[in-house]
């Protein structure tokens, strides 16, 4: 290698800076520094946003009402101001109302919320209103207050808290310390503990806010074109107020020429031709409407296509007048012109467009606004401009922890607010002492947070927004939690059968993992973050404001003529949406911003995108937007980071920590940057530092450089080997089974207690592994073992994606699994503590107790619990406790004076009890939970799979002596039929096996990462030197006759996954069974020993063969078959006292005839329909024989 | 389009019965003016290639994401590079590239209707 050639920075090099993100990072950072915003600034601005509490007591008329004290109260005005908010660690509170510091593993283990007490600083203020004047300046001023009152740390409410997020005691612990707290040392956080249950904010995707979008109206409609704009001021609580722009069609007979526009505003029930607007907003003359629509006067075509809008509008020309018709067909009714045209003025202030400005005086930026939106309408109309395309991801913003949580603490400040000011009401009315801190009630925002995080239903208890905002975290394996941590979901209707919004788009790349998604209704709606995605915090957006005014910004309000914007040189700059101004030179503005940005004096996650083609400048400074790092490549052919950064990355703690260089030092130095979607477009990025070499460059105006283009994908994505090689549903596959996979989920499984766990005995790192692997933890925590596999037919029992696997092997502990499950139980009821009324852990025993089950209650213990060590089965009681029975009125009074409420095993596991937990809940009643063992070792019919989307149950199990071997004495652990290859193109599993025989003899770890320079030739010319075939084929000899089998077999080692579809958990049959009480038939499912439906289709093959003998035993002597008594005169069912035979009819027709009764098989359903039927006063008969002669027809 | 000096306002095409011509008259004042053609309305069905360069920024030329050719000679300048893409505008039958020399500045289209 050339000494010029090692300084080069090449891919491999990329894997230290690729290090250096995720020991920053870590995986689940969007959700940490989202929830840290929320708290640290969020909570306190929403806080500050409620404003102070105003309230004048008013005159009662009550009796022993002390009228001249209140009198004197009225003079009065109270103040309530909230200040500072404080929050301490996360504490819990026992019944004895002592507080102590909790820890996450307790919270988990005692069905506890890990929360953290709210504290708020509240100044009580009283005036003295009487002399103040009525009509001074500011009605908010009320003078020096004649009281104060501060009250310091007033409690709040608790606020669940992210696990390792800043303010958990987590946050800078060691794994030592972890470790001791019952913590798993590689637990990233970035989930609640609510009632014991760990909780995920899965983010929501939705439309970016404040965009002008434009979009072609199918024909035919009555609209060519419309736009839109959902408008919403920063951090506000007000919902999104919508301004639609729509171009008419010529529509038929007698109507105006078309093309003309009109505008929907919220509140206004018709639309509005735009001119009027324009009017409102006090531009009068057409030439200026003109001018701030068209920009360029010169521009015949486009003012042509806007004449007939202005011609419509020619009645009105006056901004009265114009106000006057809006208001008009707004939803105010029976009031003067005067109140008319105020409520217009108003709704044009605050409902027309609000994030260009609210107040007044914003009528010009408005003006500016509109004329850009109907700009943009005419450049569509005539097409010079595209439709905007709704699904492009730089339009697209992720609702994450934050301000989701923010959303909500909103709505529960508000609601708390208005409690405070009812109350302070209610107590200067009866003139009674006002305590601020009883006032406050807590469980607003605990109990909101707390439901909301509990259920998933976000918003009020009464009408939630969303549902499945909150899940409980999958804990199946590590990376399926890692997996669900990233998630990211798109609230559409899953039923909709378009299938743009599911596709794959070109802005996915990089952000959102292009495999893994899961199959069937939620195809493309649930996406995952791709393994370097990050999602902005939001940054404040008045640093750049200033700095764009510092830069000789031209303010839209100091625009002297709106004639400037249509020259091709200027630029118009937009933050967040809003038009701001323009700039003379956009090219040194922009490399001005981006300068500043890539030396961190502005918000690095700030995105500067300058869309020439628009001649637009905009940034974005908000949250949730999804950016990634990328190379900064400098003069169009050279990487900004040097070999010597490389070097100094690598260097470790003990090499002194001012040398050594972390990833946000990269970002200081301007060597990488945070691209989000919307900037990507404008920037030329490079595959490969390679690809930078001057003269063989696809372009020579690359402006950056991917880290790693691995970094594409998902974490599931990431634990394929050679994902490249293969066909790609096959990754998407893998995506969703690497998920069902057992292996270790937590380095903390023996101390935890999860309602149902899978634990792989003895996992093992795969041999071919993948750089990005190193980050997922997946060598420490790995989710399957390395087998021999052979690619072969044998005895035919691996047919159809079945596979043989070696007895030997399994009898040896291959793929062994411990299942745990956990059955929990708590002392419910009383007044807390063990009451006479409170239900207790017991043996119940027949003498004393009701109603006891039929399991076996001779495991338990004195105490009511199962010994651990204990063997179970069956339905065994491992809980046993007993309520007290209320006396019922009417009853005699029994011996047994307790009910019993045990809980019992599922009746269809075994188990050894592994662990039994015994406590308290935060109420104090005694709480415990069982866990139970029990190890599975693989049979016929457990589902197992390669890395590669290619699953298959275990069809036959032979011992060694059974299974064919090759030359060396190797024998297969699996076998799998060859049929599963072709057809399914998962060429990498044959990589795999081929890179994984070389590790095997090599004694190395294989790099099966994507998009690298490893070729299949390479491994097979490393295999053939070692002496085997070099396409990795051996001879195999029969297992039962030593013969050598005539064909070649390929045969190696590769990585198979125990998936968690268990026969054990599956097996079911019936013969006879319960019954459904109320129809008689029998129950469904495994759980409840439910029989196996006899669906449609199989009684529509029953039928096609016509064996009806059979129809009629499934579907009614096996179901709910019923013998009633008819009387065969009036159709009714007939009494009958079956002791001594006797049968009769007490309908009034029949009583005085001679009896004729017969006996019919019904199904019970039937016997149940009739009766339903008569209590519904309809009389159905039945009749055995349509001309029997007894048969009364009267009726 | 012209406007009316006094009250700004969109002039209209007006016969003139008198003298037998077109003005444009104001429709808030008395205020007319000779027409300077008798072209009052204009329906362009399609558009011409080179019509579209009138709306192409030279600024483009910056844009590090469109492609580049250096096997061109710019008119103007006789420069051999410029940036070249392919015209979105619709209306058109052919697919016409657009160049913009990155020296002068000059654009050009190609693939025009000959």
């Amino acid at each position: 290698m050339d000494e010029e050639d090692y300084d080069v920075v090449t891919q491999e090099d990329s894997w230290a800076v690729i290090s250096s993100y995720f020991e920053e990072k870590g995986l689940v950072r969007q959700q940490l520094d989202s929830f840290d915003e929320f708290i640290q600034n969020t909570m306190q601005e929403l806080v500050d946003d409620t404003g102070a509490i105003r309230v004048r007591p008013k005159m009662q008329h009550t009796v022993g009402y002390d009228k001249e004290r209140g009198e004197e109260a009225a003079n009065k005005m109270y103040e309530v101001k909230f200040g500072q908010v404080y929050l301490s660690k996360p504490v819990s509170v026992e019944k004895d109302s002592s507080a102590c510091n909790i820890f996450p593993h307790e919270a988990r283990l005692r069905n506890l919320t890990y929360s953290a007490p709210l504290y708020c600083d509240i100044l009580l203020n009283t005036y003295d209103i009487s002399e103040l004047d009525p009509n001074r300046e500011d009605q908010n001023d009320f003078g020096e207050p004649e009281k104060m009152e501060d009250c310091q740390k007033v409690f709040m409410g608790y606020v669940p808290i992210m696990l390792r997020s800043q303010f958990c005691v987590l946050a800078d612990k060691n794994d030592l310390e972890l470790c001791e707290l019952g913590e798993c040392i590689y637990d990233q956080g970035g989930y609640f503990v609510i009632n014991g249950s760990e909780k995920v904010i899965v983010a929501h995707e939705r439309m970016s806010n404040n965009h002008v979008y434009a979009f072609k109206k199918k024909q035919p409609h009555k609209y060519s074109w419309t736009v839109e704009t959902r408008s919403q001021v920063e951090n506000s609580t007000r919902p999104t107020s919508t301004l639609y722009l729509q171009m008419y069609n010529k529509a038929g007979r007698g109507a105006i020429e078309g093309n003309q526009i009109r505008a929907t505003m919220p509140y206004i029930r018709s639309d509005i031709p735009v001119v009027i607007i324009f009017r409102a907003l006090g531009r009068n003359d057409d030439r200026s409407i003109i001018e701030h629509v068209v920009y360029d006067l010169e521009d015949g075509e486009m003012m042509d296509l806007f004449r007939p809008s202005l011609e419509e509008a020619f009645v009105i020309q006056k901004q009265e007048v114009a106000l006057d018709f809006i208001g008009k067909r707004g939803s105010a009714k029976d009031i003067i012109a005067e109140e008319r045209i105020a409520y217009a003025r108003d709704l044009l202030r605050s409902e027309v467009l609000p994030h260009v400005g609210v107040g007044e005086r914003c009528e010009t930026r408005k003006v500016f606004f509109l004329g850009y939106a109907v700009h943009k309408l005419l450049m569509c109309r005539l097409g010079r401009s595209d439709e905007d395309d709704r699904d492009h991801f730089g339009k697209k913003r992720l609702d994450l922890a934050g301000p989701l949580l923010g959303g909500l603490f909103r709505t529960l400040l508000r609601k708390l607010e208005k409690d405070v000011r009812s109350q302070l009401q209610r107590c200067l009315d009866e003139n009674k002492y006002f305590n601020i801190e009883s006032a406050i009630r807590s469980t607003h925002i605990t109990g909101g947070l707390k439901y909301c995080l509990a259920t998933g239903n976000w918003g009020d208890r009464a009408n939630p927004s969303k549902a499945g905002v909150s899940q409980v975290l999958n804990r199946l394996t590590y990376a399926s939690t890692l997996s669900h941590l990233r998630r990211c979901n798109t609230p559409l209707a899953r039923s909709g059968k378009q299938a743009k919004p599911r596709q794959l788009h070109n802005t996915h790349w990089g952000m959102v993992c292009p495999a893994e998604t899961p199959e069937g209704q939620a195809v493309g709606l649930v996406k995952n973050l791709a393994l370097m995605a990050y999602v902005s915090t939001g940054s404040p957006q008045a640093i750049i404001l200033e700095t764009l005014e510092e830069f000789g910004t031209l303010n839209l309000d100091d625009l002297t003529s709106p004639k400037v914007i249509a020259d091709q040189s200027t630029c118009n700059i937009f933050v967040n949406g809003a038009w701001i101004g323009v700039h003379e030179d956009p090219e040194k503005l922009v490399n001005t911003l981006r300068g500043s940005r890539r030396s961190m004096d502005i918000d690095s996650e700030v995105s500067i995108v300058r869309d020439i083609g628009e001649s637009e400048l905009r940034i974005y400074t908000d949250a949730g937007r999804i950016c990634r790092p990328l190379y900064i490549v400098k003069d169009g052919c050279k990487l900004a980071i040097e070999k010597s950064h490389i070097n100094r990355l690598q260097l470790t703690e003990e090499d002194g920590p001012e040398n050594k260089m972390t990833f946000m030092m990269l970002l200081h130095n301007g060597l990488v940057e945070y691209i989000d979607t919307e900037e990507e477009e404008t920037a030329m990025v490079a595959m490969d530092p390679k690809d930078l070499t001057p003269g063989e460059s696809y372009s020579s105006t690359y402006t950056h450089c991917e880290i790693h283009p691995s970094m594409i994908l998902g974490i599931c994505a990431s634990i394929i080997p050679f994902p490249d090689h293969n066909q790609s549903p096959r990754n998407t596959y893998q995506s969703a089974m690497g998920k069902q996979a057992m292996g270790i989920y937590a380095s903390n499984f023996q101390v935890r207690m999860d309602t149902m766990a899978h634990v792989l005995h003895y996992p093992q790192k795969p041999l071919c592994t993948t750089r990005a692997m190193e980050f997922l933890h997946f060598r420490e925590l790995p989710s399957g073992v390395n087998c021999i596999v052979a690619i072969m037919i044998y005895t035919g029992y691996n047919q159809e994606d079945s596979l043989i696997m070696n007895q030997s092997a399994i009898d040896r502990g291959l793929f062994r699994s411990s299942y745990f499950r956990c059955y929990v139980d708590e002392e419910k009821g009383g007044s807390g503590g063990s009451g006479l009324t409170s239900e207790r852990f017991e043996r119940p025993t027949h003498d004393l107790v009701d109603k006891m089950k039929a399991g076996d209650y001779a495991k338990l213990d004195d105490d009511g619990l199962v010994q651990p060590g204990t063997r179970v089965s069956g339905t065994d009681i491992l809980i046993g406790k007993t309520a007290p029975k209320e006396a019922q009125v009417g009853q005699a009074m029994s011996q047994k004076t307790k009910r019993d409420c045990s809980t019992a095993m599922k009746s269809t596991e075994n188990g050894i009890v592994d662990q039994v937990l015994l406590s308290t809940t935060s109420d104090g009643f005694r709480f415990t939970k069982v866990r139970i063992r029990n190890v599975r070792t693989p049979q016929i019919g457990d589902k197992f799979a390669s890395r590669h989307g290619q699953k298959g149950t275990i069809g036959m199990t032979y011992r060694q002596e059974d299974m064919p071997f090759t030359a060396e004495g190797v024998v297969p652990d699996i076998i799998v039929n060859p049929h599963a290859i072709p057809s399914r193109m998962t060429i990498a599993q044959l990589v795999e096996c081929l890179l994984g025989k070389v590790c095997v003899f090599q004694g190395v770890e294989g790099d099966a990462t994507p998009f690298t320079d490893v070729t299949v030739d390479q491994i097979s010319k490393r295999l053939h030197s070692m002496g085997y075939q070099k396409e990795g084929n051996e001879a195999l000899y029969q297992g039962h006759t030593g013969k050598p089998l005539c064909a070649r077999v390929f045969i190696g080692p590769t990585f198979y996954q125990r998936l968690k579809h268990l026969v054990d958990d599956k097996v079911h049959s019936r013969a006879r069974g319960p019954t459904a009480m109320l129809t008689r038939q029998p129950l469904e499912g495994r759980g409840r020993d439910g029989g196996l439906r006899m669906g449609e289709m199989e009684r529509d093959c029953l039928i096609t063969h016509g064996c009806a003998n059979f129809i009629r035993d499934r579907f009614f002597c096996s179901s709910d078959m019923y013998r009633v008594h008819l009387c065969e005169i009036c159709g009714c069912f007939a009494h009958q006292d079956m002791k001594n035979q006797k049968f009769k009819c007490h309908s009034s027709t029949c009583v005085n005839k001679p009896p004729d009764i017969c006996q019919v098989d019904i199904p019970y359903a039937a016997k149940l329909l009739f009766q339903e039927l008569q209590a519904m006063c309809i009389h159905p008969r039945l009749y055995t024989d349509a001309d029997r002669k007894t048969r009364d027809n009267s009726f | 389009m012209s406007f009316c000096p006094t009250h700004s306002s969109m002039l209209v095409p007006r016969e003139d019965r008198k003298t037998k011509t077109l003005r444009y008259a104001c429709k808030l004042c008395s205020y007319s003016e000779p027409a300077q053609s008798s072209l009052v309305y204009r329906n362009q069905l399609k558009q011409q290639a080179e019509d579209i360069l009138g709306s192409v920024s030279s600024a483009l030329v910056d844009d590090p994401t469109l492609s580049r050719s250096d096997e061109v000679s710019c008119e103007e300048c006789g420069h051999k590079t410029a940036v070249f893409f392919q015209s979105t505008a619709t209306g058109m039958d052919c697919l016409p590239l657009v160049f913009i020399c990155c020296n002068c500045g000059h654009k050009w289209v190609t693939g025009k209707e000959e």
